[in-house]
């Protein structure tokens, strides 16, 4: 049975009747059941917690489960873009890496539609929508750290995250973020080099390392797999649900500007990005 | 563990029978009854305002399904020109994705007049039918391959989606107007006869929009 | 140790003749709850100590985040849900479990059926545990809150519990009171209550893997019944029974607090969903009225204690562990109003997603659940070794640190929440902004970690030499006196 459906079709009663419908069902299945049930005292007391719980599982579980629990990605009408789509293994690999280490204790993985959270975290609040290839769903309770929902989009360059992971307080003034170096290595340099290795003198550890300039400092899968996790968290996309609040203004103008504009089509605004 | 020792001097040893319990029943079941019935219909009013009719698809801070609708990119230009876009990968084959064209093969469309047009009638017909011998383009004039008719593989919708696109393409610094589906439907209807392509010259003779 | 034995193999006759008068002095019924529940309490103190240990670890990375940073083993993300897992599955479950199975015995009077095979369970209980805290360490969490065991940790908590409730509601069923004292209720329930929201919760989120934000749902709806339903039952059930102890009176009314147990069980079980959560608006909004009904079980307890304890509140200081159990009592109040406050919908936008949550589990835990527990077990303790505290000066120790330590704790982590959710309202702040100045408070709670681990540790050297001296100082003596004679022999040879 809907739950959406049920509470639509009984609208017309408005949701007051209805709760007290259900409430007087309820109540009423209850004490016949008790009743019957009076012989025993343990039984009794089974069954109020057996119906409680039961309760609150059908509200909390079974009802919402209906509602998002079979939710399938987003197509755009126009464009046919998915969204969102499974993540590649890569990104897989980190999902297990933030797992394991726990980073859920500080950095949350949700935009809410309150409290100063759009300007600074993302475009638009995330919706259940978002965390569909998610496992396991790191919302997270508490912000010692920034929001992540967004982090691919805010911060897109890998150098810059794997060289915070190394060291975020040289990256970042006065964070609390413990370092991961242990998803670093240092090692010889071979031949040229390896490609992933970071840069010494932008971290001021080059003396440290490396003073002739021999030893090198390479991420690990673990890392650089993180990091492409990190780097694939947006929740950009609007959705039905979700629509970007910012952007609709943006469209507006963007309308009234072409109507003005279209009263002289032999003007062609270039780039009318760059002005707004 | 001898029963000898069960009775040292334990500080917190007092009377050892079990707590009783009065059976008065008292004012509060009363007044919690009384208050249950506030609160539910409290509580009902409120879910009523803010749980935004138990819809799925109905999130915080947002009131209604109509609300959440009402809040959808209602611009159908863009919708068209993000249709468009799409549609333009069958023509960025020979104009390019950067609507440039290829010297001496394809005439562009970025800055062609054939495309900023003030109507689209000429274009539609280009689309529909296709267009054959020498048209002038950005001051050159193109002998090239003849454009072919792909009207009958693309909706109304499709076309009317891809002309809105070039005509509005703002990277190409283009802004004319809006091609519709009905217009795009109008035109099929009046060359539903004609199977040749296009040539500059009757194109020519088709008036575009109020300035002819 | 015979004597529990000999208490056991009777210690279920004919119930059915027994009713109502039982054959069972208090010694007795003590003596039968002996050997599982001290093992119980002394191996929750063990856990205890542990999980301070890991508390403090995790809050001195806040004044220093570089330190033990190189060991993934000791890494934050790993340290912290030691420390929540350790107090909770380590401590307070089976805490809860020991002070239940003495009630039980004692208000039903009747003798606890199947010691020994609460006794394994307990053994095997904290095998689970050592299995499951190792594997969060080893980096194996499941990343679900409160539910950070891999998840094969699970089949055996589960099985171990079975272990330990089946013999109690045994001893229900078999009880000689054929009306038992309220507090049974409420054990009774929470027999029942925590495997379902655990197996339920597992179940779905480790077992058939939810898709999607369901899973952040399943946990909150787990952390709601076991945080405020299974501690709430067990922690009032301990309040009840003291309450008439200490004023030497009746329970005030019976069906008043049957409209406690019914309205704590209907309405507290509603979840406990954040406003801002990604799921549809009525999951939250439902959610947030359900809680304005728990001001009603808040009123009618308050009713009900008042009624029974007015006048005699002065009681409750003359002895420890008392002490605890009014703290206890007026932490669930406090709990209870800051989660009514929290639910609404202005308040939580600002302290939601902060230190403010913390500081809010750890009041209901720590010094709601805890506390009334410490209380307890102090007091039940002596009766069941039949000896005294070895360091009866320590208890008081342990109340004061305990007390100062909740309070250092809670207040400045909340007031770091509001001041970090207060500041981050403004869309032009920085998150750095609004970091710095909450900083120094969570800074300060740590003061109250340093305060648990010292309690903890007095509790434990209280609990440890008692239990030594229960379980092996004889068999020591018995060791030493029977290698003395053949020395004796020896020499005489």
């Amino acid at each position: 049975m809907n739950l959406e459906k049920l509470f639509l079709s009984i609208k017309g009663l408005g949701t007051v009747a209805l709760w007290v419908l259900v409430a007087l069902v309820a109540i009423g299945i209850l004490v016949a059941v008790v009743a019957y049930a009076n012989r025993s005292r343990g039984f009794r007391l089974f069954l109020v917690a057996s119906v409680t719980l039961g309760s609150s599982w059908y509200a909390f579980l079974v009802a919402p489960f209906q509602q998002v629990g079979h939710e399938q990605p987003s197509v755009a009408e126009a464009t046919g873009e998915i969204y969102p789509t499974a993540p590649p293994g890569q990104v897989k690999r980190g999902e297990e890496v933030y797992r394991s280490n726990g980073c859920v204790y500080c950095h949350t993985q949700q935009v809410r539609g309150t409290g100063g959270d759009i300007p600074r975290w993302g475009q638009r609040r995330t919706v259940a929508r978002d965390y569909l290839y998610q496992s396991p769903v790191q919302l997270g309770s508490q912000r010692k750290g920034p929001d992540l929902s967004n982090v691919g989009a805010r911060r897109t360059s890998e150098a810059w995250h794997l060289r915070h992971l190394y060291a975020p307080e040289w990256m970042v003034e006065g964070s609390t973020m413990p370092p991961y170096r242990y998803l670093f290595e240092i090692r010889k340099v071979v031949g040229d080099g390896s490609p992933d290795a970071l840069n010494l003198t932008a971290l001021g550890l080059k003396e440290q390392v490396s003073p002739n300039g021999r030893y090198e400092l390479v991420p690990t899968e673990d890392a650089k797999a993180l990091v492409d996790y990190l780097l694939h968290l947006k929740a950009e996309v609007p959705l039905f649900e979700a629509p970007l609040p910012k952007k609709q203004e943006k469209s507006d103008e963007k309308q009234n500007k072409k109507q003005q504009s279209g009263q002289q089509p032999s003007k062609p605004t270039v780039n009318a990005n760059q002005f707004e | 563990m001898s029963s000898a020792n069960r009775n040292t001097s334990n500080p917190q040893a007092g009377d050892e029978q079990p707590p009783a319990v009065s059976r008065h029943v008292g004012i509060a079941p009363m007044l919690t009854l009384i208050a249950v019935g506030v609160l539910l219909y409290a509580g009902g009013m409120y879910l009523d305002r803010h749980a935004g009719g138990f819809r799925a698809n109905v999130y915080e801070p947002y009131r209604s399904l109509e609300y959440v609708e009402s809040l959808q990119p209602q611009d159908k230009g863009d919708k068209l020109m993000a249709q468009g876009k799409q549609v333009y990968q069958t023509c960025s084959a020979c104009h390019q994705a950067s609507g440039e064209g290829m010297p001496g093969q394809f005439p562009p469309l970025k800055g062609s007049k054939w495309v900023l047009a003030s109507g689209p009638d000429r274009i539609i017909r280009i689309v529909l039918n296709g267009l054959t011998g020498p048209i002038e383009v950005a001051g050159e004039t193109w002998q090239g391959v003849p454009m072919p008719a792909i009207g009958s593989g693309f909706s109304n919708q499709e076309i009317a989606a891809v002309l809105t696109y070039i005509r509005q393409n703002e990277e190409w610094g283009h802004n004319a107007t809006a091609v519709t589906p009905e217009e795009v439907a109008a035109v099929r209807e009046k060359v539903s006869d004609r199977s040749a392509p296009w040539t500059a010259k009757e194109l020519k003779k088709i008036p575009v929009g109020e300035e002819e | 140790m015979n004597s529990s034995e000999s208490s056991q193999s009777s210690g279920h006759p004919e119930a059915e003749q027994a009713r109502g008068q039982s054959p069972w002095s208090a010694a007795d019924l003590d003596e039968s709850c002996q050997m599982p529940v001290l093992y119980l309490f002394v191996s929750a103190g063990f856990w205890l100590v542990i999980s301070s240990i890991f508390g403090l670890l995790a809050t001195l990375k806040l004044h220093a985040p570089g330190l033990l940073a190189d060991i993934p083993w000791f890494t934050y993300g790993r340290v912290w849900p030691v420390f929540w897992n350790a107090l909770v599955y380590g401590f307070a479950v089976p805490g809860g479990i020991g002070v239940s199975l003495w009630l039980l015995a004692r208000l039903t009077r009747q003798c606890l059926v199947l010691p020994w095979m609460i006794f394994m369970g307990a053994l095997f209980w904290n095998v689970g545990i050592l299995i499951g805290l190792l594997g969060i360490l080893s980096g194996l969490t499941t990343g679900h809150a409160w539910l950070e065991m891999p998840h094969y940790t699970n089949v055996i908590l589960f099985v171990c519990y079975a272990f330990m409730a089946i013999p109690a509601v045994m001893t229900f069923v078999w009880r000689n009171e054929e009306d038992p004292y309220p507090s049974i209720w409420f054990l009774f329930l929470a027999l029942f209550w925590f495997p379902w929201a655990y197996a339920g919760a597992c179940y779905l989120l480790n077992f058939v893997g939810l898709r999607g934000v369901m899973q952040a749902v399943a946990d909150w709806w787990y952390i709601h019944n076991l945080g405020t339903i299974y501690f709430g039952l067990i922690g009032l059930a301990v309040l009840f029974y003291f309450a008439a102890k200490v004023a030497e009176r009746p329970l005030y009314s019976r069906y008043q607090v049957m409209l406690i147990l019914w309205l704590l069980a209907l309405f507290g079980s509603w979840g406990d969903v954040p406003h801002g959560a990604p799921v549809p608006a009525w999951l939250p909004n439902l959610s947030a009225v359900t809680n304005l009904f728990v001001i009603l079980v808040l009123l009618v307890l308050a009713n009900v204690l008042h009624r029974t304890v007015s006048g005699h509140y002065g009681s409750f200081l003359k002895s420890v562990p008392y002490r605890f159990v009014l703290f206890g009592g007026v932490a669930f109040f406090v709990a209870g109003i800051v989660d009514f406050v929290t639910a609404i919908k202005p308040v939580s936008t600002i302290v939601e997603l902060t230190e403010f949550t913390q500081a809010q589990s750890l009041l209901r835990v720590y010094g709601f659940f805890a506390m009334t527990l410490f209380g307890a077990l102090y007091f039940i303790v002596p009766r069941l070794a039949r000896m005294e505290w070895p360091f009866p000066r320590l208890i008081s120790v342990h109340f004061w640190l305990a007390a100062l330590g909740v309070v250092l704790y809670v207040v400045p982590l909340a007031i770091s929440g509001i001041v970090q959710g207060g500041l981050l309202q403004q869309a032009d702040v920085e998150f750095m902004q609004a970091v710095e100045p909450s900083l120094i408070y969570m800074r300060i709670s740590t003061i109250g970690d340093v305060f648990f681990l010292l309690g903890h540790v007095v509790l434990f050297l209280n609990l440890g030499v008692l239990y030594y001296r229960y379980a092996f100082a004889d068999w020591v003596a018995t060791i030493v006196n029977s290698t003395q004679p053949t020395e004796a022999v020896e020499v005489g040879a």
